[in-house]
């Protein structure tokens, strides 16, 4: 059964967010024994309230917290309080999510020795490697329950996977499927199957796909040594006089400020926020914040090189029937540089309604974005199928979050700010990505291709990340801060580069690899 | 800041029709028509259009600065003629919405419009789509693959 801890508990593991990394890492310590508490700014919103319809879905789940934005990206300009799309609630952004969990390459993980040196980028090679990883992977898939693997089988290609399947055959690309998906095909761990409800973004209603609020939190708190704590937003991370953390303040749902102590603080709270609660805690001991001797604390942003592009047919799609994202196009996922470019990137499909497909096309480069030229793109929704870019962006230091100098968030913490430029790299990717998106549609005879590039992120990445030596990262290849040895960054943060593929499967696999170090670590009392 | 608008000062009219809190009912039925312009459904009833008004006028309800901005930017856009909106053929008028593209008056009529229309529910048949799913059992038989225009042998 679930249980509560004390403030003055100083033995528990405390996570900071529940979502991939922090509910995974909960649920794996608690599994272990290990008593544990998380943290969630958010509210807990069981799934049964969940909304099938998007814009009350992005009131309900995100995180809308004001945020500032700067640089050249679009968001700078149409988007700076809102720069992110992730989620404030329990499970947090596993909540909201595709479901597409794709592995990493082994020469990802060596990105600066495979792609040379790139001007303007900070690329470095992973602490790890993908041989290290792949048990971790395995465990991740089983515990998610993704197609493909493990002997569960595919999804079935909806509308939308259809329309890019076809085009991606007479292309002559040969890895098109339903990919790997973390949404059941068949009932599975108490789960059911996929009813093909359209709406995997916004929620779990039907259960189908894992999230960290369907599975691993539920699982951690049966075993009677996990504690979630919801509507508890963490100001900063406190330490002792060796430098050691030792516990957490936050406000609670009420107002009222708390000081909970901790053997191990682990931070999960997304690229964003990770970086910003680091850099919140500075004391006379840490000036520049906590773990933050190398200057890289909030540095090296990452947020995918994505874009969308859409194709219109003569021939009805109804897109919109089926899961969001069911559809992967894998040829391109691989480094070649006679492309004009180093990484690779993956085409999945994607549908919005008509409410997020408006938004999504007004910043399109190919439309206006009002007048007839919109309207007659909107007047034939149901002859579109959509897909989204997603590939792997540059490290630059420059790309980074900050606290912002100024202003002041509802418990007078500065709020962040999120600064991003695309790297030369970044565009020639975006642009051979576009152009051989929009020849999947052509292919199947498209009346029109519109491209548009990316809004708000949902992949965000890179901010505490690791390295092999202290001054080039934040922490080592466990997620353990280089600086203090009882804290660990246990999300995307800590992602050294970004690769093509979508990150939750390998923030679910650091967390589980991560779980098992802390504990061993905890035995051996080095902790 | 938000302020409660006095209503004196924008002489609100409550039409009967269209219930608006603040805006004028000629002011909002110069919005349903500049919205008309600015995003054309031919086929689509005012009625639509007037949701996005009301939506614009609950909010200027809250916000002193955003009635202004409307107010101020509707009487710039017909400074543009001289002529009253009503009287301008469509052409005239798309003229006039393109010439004041780049003010936060025309932006945030935009940004409201793209918000509101396409998130009503009782527009998206128009297009469509077929929205929340979930209480129907999603669309595993309800057509989540019955396109018939690719034959399977192209998969």
């Amino acid at each position: 059964m679930p249980r509560t801890f004390d403030l003055g508990d100083d033995t528990l593991v405390v996570i900071i967010g529940s979502g991939a990394g922090g509910g995974t890492l909960g649920n794996e310590l608690a599994q272990k024994g290990v008593r544990t508490l998380i943290l969630e700014a958010g509210p807990r919103i069981e799934r049964e309230k969940h909304i099938d319809d998007e814009r009350q879905s992005l009131a309900q789940l995100a995180w809308l917290d004001k945020r500032a934005a700067s640089g050249s990206w679009w968001v700078a300009k149409n988007s700076p309080n809102f720069p992110a799309w992730i989620c404030k609630v329990v499970g947090g952004t596993t909540v909201h999510w595709g479901g597409g969990c794709l592995r990493f390459q082994e020469d990802e993980f060596r990105a600066k020795d495979v792609y040379g040196d790139i001007p303007g980028t900070s690329l470095l090679n992973w602490p790890l490697t993908l041989a290290e990883l792949e048990p971790y992977y395995d465990k991740a898939e089983d515990k998610m329950g993704v197609t493909g693997t493990h002997g569960i089988p595919l999804h079935d290609a909806d509308n939308n996977q259809i329309v890019m399947a076809a085009g991606a055959r007479k292309v002559g690309y040969k890895e098109c499927s339903t990919g790997n998906m973390a949404i059941n095909s068949r009932p599975r761990d108490g789960r059911p199957a996929t009813i093909q409800d359209g709406f995997c973004f916004q929620g779990i209603r039907s259960n189908a796909k894992w999230s960290t609020l369907n599975s691993e939190i539920p699982k951690g708190e049966a075993t009677g040594n996990l504690e979630v704590r919801p509507e508890c937003h963490v100001l900063k991370i406190e330490h002792d006089a060796y430098g050691k953390a030792t516990g957490v303040v936050y406000v609670d749902k009420g107002g009222s400020h708390h000081r909970q102590q901790a053997r191990i603080v682990c931070v999960a709270g997304n690229s964003i926020e990770t970086p910003r609660i680091l850099l919140n805690s500075a004391s006379s001991k840490y000036a520049d914040g906590l773990a933050n001797s190398s200057g890289q604390v909030g540095k090296n942003y990452m947020r995918h090189t994505s874009g969308n592009v859409w194709g219109v047919f003569e021939k009805p799609v109804r897109m919109h029937r089926g899961n969001t994202m069911a559809g992967c196009i894998k040829d391109e996922r691989y480094h070649n540089p006679n492309r004009g470019f180093v990484g690779g990137y993956f085409m999945q499909t994607e549908h919005l309604g008509p409410s997020f497909l408006a938004l999504n096309l007004a910043r399109s480069i190919d439309l206006k974005g009002w007048g007839l030229d919109f309207t007659r793109v909107m007047e034939v929704y149901e002859y579109m199928a959509g897909m989204w870019l997603v590939g792997e962006d540059m490290p630059q230091k420059t790309n980074c979050v900050t606290l912002h100098p100024t202003e002041k968030d509802q418990f007078g913490v500065p709020i962040p700010n999120v600064h991003c430029d695309d790297h030369a790299n970044d565009i020639a990717m975006r642009n051979h990505a576009y152009e051989r998106g929009a020849s999947v549609y052509d292919a199947v005879g498209a009346t029109r291709t519109i491209r548009v590039p990316p809004g708000p992120t949902t992949h965000n990445l890179g901010t505490c990340r690791q390295s092999a030596r202290p001054e080039d990262g934040v922490c080592n290849r466990w997620g353990q801060t280089h600086d203090i040895k009882n804290l660990f960054i246990s999300d995307g943060s800590q992602f050294t580069t970004a690769s093509a593929a979508n990150p939750t499967l390998t923030i679910v696999a650091l967390a589980i690899r991560q779980a098992d170090y802390i504990a061993d670590q905890m035995v051996k009392l080095r902790i | 800041m938000s302020h409660p608008i006095k209503t004196a000062d924008t002489g609100s009219v409550a039409s009967p029709d269209h219930n608006y809190r603040c805006l004028r009912a000629e002011l909002a039925e110069q919005l349903v028509s500049i919205f008309r312009i600015m995003f054309p459904h031919d086929t689509l009833p005012d009625e639509f259009y007037q949701h996005v008004t009301r939506k614009l006028d609950e909010k200027v309800a809250q916000d002193a600065d955003l009635m202004r901005l409307v107010t101020e930017g509707v009487d710039v856009l017909n400074d543009q003629t001289g002529f009253a909106w009503k009287s301008l053929s469509s052409e005239i008028k798309l003229q006039v919405l393109e010439r004041l593209e780049q003010t936060p008056f025309f932006k945030r009529l935009r940004s409201d419009f793209l918000g509101f229309f396409y998130s009503n529910p009782a527009i998206w048949s128009h297009f469509g789509y077929e929205g929340p799913s979930n209480d129907r059992g999603g669309y595993l038989h309800r057509g989540f693959n019955d396109i018939n225009w690719i034959k399977k042998e192209e998969l």
